[in-house]
């Protein structure tokens, strides 16, 4: 036998089956929401601030006696996206070295915060920023001046890798 | 013979090596760090502790076996080092039983105890042996919780080498090295217990042209190059072998390379030409191959030295050549270039222009010279460059009479490949009286090619592949580290991670990208626009040309070359046998 079964005929009750009822229901739904409070986020002029857990553009810690970064070169390693590019060079602090060069091509980051993980420095870590748009393919790679941010902005992610990392 | 069982096999060995000679020449591997099997044994770091000990024996002499019928043995109570103990005859000796184990182990925490453990600023991370030991036998955590020594960074110990007495582990290899081979013995041990640090003898400085090995037997980055510090990581780099160009040695050196370019030169072990060793002007002389490079043909318009393309710069040379009498061309070969580009040069001046005038200009230097590796020959293929044809024959024009005969105006035109005329003074400035100058160079601000009328771009040795044959008669075959235009698709070189996956728009990729040719391919093309019809594809194709035309290359081929390290000639069939190469620490492909 080939009956077909569980057909929209067999699941359909009655009243469902009346149609009208139903559009009726639909639209009381439709009006107690009107009366609701709304969630829709005006965004331009309304942003959203992530928690600490987030992972947006990866960053260089600006501490008070200066970067952090030892350009120890780890995290352009185990980037996965090959999108960290390092250079170092010496200085005359305790830890002998310095990033001359640190540039991270955006286009080529997948925000998986491998870089951050790898740090033995705590120099990189994901900051909030989530804002990336680029006009043209060299603005995408971000130089130093645009990746060090002051540690004061970065201190929910800090706590955060404290107690998660 | 006598034979020694190691972790219960057996093996043969030689009388009087050491138990970490044996081992090592039987494919077994005991750690170790003072150990290198061309210094003297120190015995000090501990890390080679293997059990030995002898089968017991009944006694009418036969050896005792327990009930599975296995000889008991008796271990010695203490461990011994395996690099200063002598092998004896029927010796057990166990490198992977708890108590070896367990000594390794402990090995490696003292030693950690007063190690900075500053990887990410150590320019010896990822080829370090410390850190490949304390994966493979330690035990990945550290009881120390006190403060750790503090002892002097930075040392400057001569013009190449910077010491960091904190990351040393006080194996004395540099000290031994600076003795027995370098013959400069400026280096000793001061204080002791864990205050203990190398030090120099006052008022000396460790300035011998071999002083950078030390960096490279060291195991860890407490010897590093002042000229490589920080460039780069070992794992963005390239390492392709290749051969010295700086003497007549042929020290066979890896080139390590990043971005297309040059960062610093290593010895290449070849128990037959430089052992473990090369010398600091060979590791330092590669500043030419990155800087000033010429990029394309230049053909002089004027006054001025135009670019122009391959095409258009073959053309006129081959204009501006025919007008000459085959014996108004002088063609000067050269020592720096390799074998099959000299061979075709005499073949394309004798069979082609019919000229016999061919010399090369010889580079001496009495005082470059030494006993151990340095030649005062300051070129690599000089004995190459003669037995492929760049001699002059009874009645042609040698290189001595050459400023008087262009003075005469006898010889009008020069073709002078890979060579420049600045040890020459008396060459140089008759230069100018010439009707034709053509160059093969490497460099812009080289006076020849300033002074030339066309100038063809040509690869370095670290471009080309070709073969050298060194001051001792050994042909050696080395390959292209450097990519140019035309051996971008070089099969079997090496690539670090970047160039493997970086695309067009990286910027490390955007590297110069010279239209470089061999320069035997620039007289191909030369000789088929004059009617020649050669038809050379590869490199070894010249070469398989001259292994059948000479008696001395007879049977070679660039397989037999890098099989048996390089062949001296005439020996192709009774080569020598290379065995194990001992390796102390190195760069793991990636």
């Amino acid at each position: 036998m080939n009956r077909i079964e569980n057909t929209e005929h067999d699941r359909l009750t009655f009243w469902e089956r009346l149609y009208l009822p139903e559009i009726a229901k639909g639209l009381g739904i439709t009006l107690r929401q009107m009366f609701k409070p709304k969630f829709t986020r005006q965004y331009p002029e309304e942003r959203w601030e992530p928690t600490g857990s987030y992972r947006g553009r990866p960053v260089l810690v600006l501490d008070e006696d200066g970067e952090r970064c030892v350009a120890c070169g780890l995290c352009s390693r185990v980037c996965p996206a090959l999108a960290i590019e390092v250079q170092a060079a010496e200085t005359e602090r305790d830890k002998e070295r310095y990033p001359e060069k640190f540039e991270i091509n955006m286009l080529r980051c997948i925000y998986c915060g491998f870089c951050e993980e790898v740090c033995p420095e705590e120099a990189i870590v994901m900051s909030k920023d989530y804002e990336l748009v680029f006009t043209n393919r060299e603005d995408a790679i971000l130089g130093k001046e645009k990746l060090l941010v002051p540690i004061h902005k970065l201190q929910d992610r800090l706590e955060f890798l404290r107690e998660y990392k | 013979m006598p034979h020694i069982y190691i972790n219960g096999k057996l093996y043969e060995a030689k009388q009087g090596q050491t138990i970490i000679q044996a081992a090592f020449e039987n494919g077994l591997d005991i750690p170790h760090f003072c150990w290198h099997p061309e210094l003297s044994v120190a015995g000090n770091c501990r890390m080679c502790l293997v059990e030995v000990g002898m089968a017991k024996r009944n006694p009418d002499g036969s050896i005792q076996v327990d009930i599975n019928n296995h000889p008991v043995i008796n271990y010695l109570p203490k461990l011994q080092i395996a690099c200063a103990t002598e092998i004896a005859d029927g010796m057990h000796v166990r490198t992977n039983s708890e108590r070896a184990i367990k000594a390794q182990e402990a090995v490696m925490e003292f030693l950690l105890i007063n190690h900075p453990l500053d990887c990410p600023i150590c320019d010896e991370a990822g080829q370090c042996k410390l850190q490949e030991y304390a994966f493979k036998h330690s035990r990945g955590y550290s009881r120390f919780d006190e403060e750790k020594n503090h002892k002097p960074k930075r040392v400057v110990w001569g013009p190449n080498v910077l010491f960091d007495a904190e990351r040393c582990i006080s194996c004395s290899r540099c000290i031994r090295f600076a003795k027995e081979i370098a013959k400069q013995d400026v280096l000793t041990f001061v204080q002791r217990g864990d205050h203990v640090t190398i030090e120099l003898h006052p008022g000396t400085q460790f300035d011998s042209p071999y002083s950078m090995n030390v960096i490279d037997i060291c195991p860890v980055g407490a010897l590093t190059s002042r000229d490589f510090r920080f460039k780069s990581r070992v794992w963005d780099m390239s390492f392709n072998d290749s051969i010295c160009d700086g003497c007549a040695r042929g020290c066979n050196i890896k080139i390590g390379v990043r971005n297309n370019e040059i960062l610093r030169i290593e010895p290449k072990p070849n128990p037959f030409v430089n052992k473990f060793w090369m010398c600091d002007y060979g590791r330092l002389k590669y500043r030419y191959i990155n800087d000033d490079r010429l990029s394309s043909p230049l053909v002089k318009v004027g006054d001025k030295l135009e670019k122009t393309n391959w095409t258009d710069a073959i053309n006129t040379a081959v204009e501006r050549l025919k007008p000459f009498e085959a014996e108004e061309i002088m063609f000067i070969g050269s020592a720096k270039a390799t074998v099959e580009s000299n061979y075709l040069l005499a073949k394309f001046a004798r069979e082609i222009i019919k000229s016999k005038n061919i010399d090369l200009l010889e580079h001496y230097d009495e005082s470059f010279g030494d006993d151990f590796l340095r030649c005062s020959d300051k070129t690599p293929n000089l004995k190459g460059a003669r037995l492929v044809g760049i001699r002059p024959e009874a009645h042609s024009v040698k290189i001595s009479h050459l400023p008087q005969l262009i003075r005469d105006g006898t010889i009008r035109a020069l073709y002078v490949i890979e060579d420049d005329f600045e040890d020459f003074p008396e060459l140089h400035e008759v230069l100018v009286e010439l009707d034709l100058l053509v160059t093969h160079q490497y460099n812009i601000n080289n006076p020849l090619t300033q002074m030339a009328d066309i100038v063809f771009p040509v690869t370095t040795f670290a471009e080309s592949e070709g073969t050298f044959v060194n001051i001792d008669g050994r042909v050696q075959h080395f390959t292209p580290a450097l990519v140019t235009r035309n051996n971008l698709r070089f099969m079997g070189m090496k690539m670090s991670r970047l160039d493997k996956f970086g695309a067009f728009n990286d910027r490390w990729t955007r590297f110069e990208f010279r239209d470089l040719r061999q320069s035997w391919e620039v007289i191909q093309l030369l000789a088929n626009k004059l009617g020649a019809g050669w038809n050379y594809h590869r490199t070894e194709d010249v070469f398989k040309e001259i292994s059948s035309h000479l008696d001395e290359f007879k049977g070679m081929t660039y397989e037999l070359l890098d099989m048996h390290l390089g062949v001296t000639l005439g020996r192709a069939n009774n080569p020598d046998k290379p065995t194990r190469i001992y390796e102390s620490h190195y760069m793991k492909p990636q």
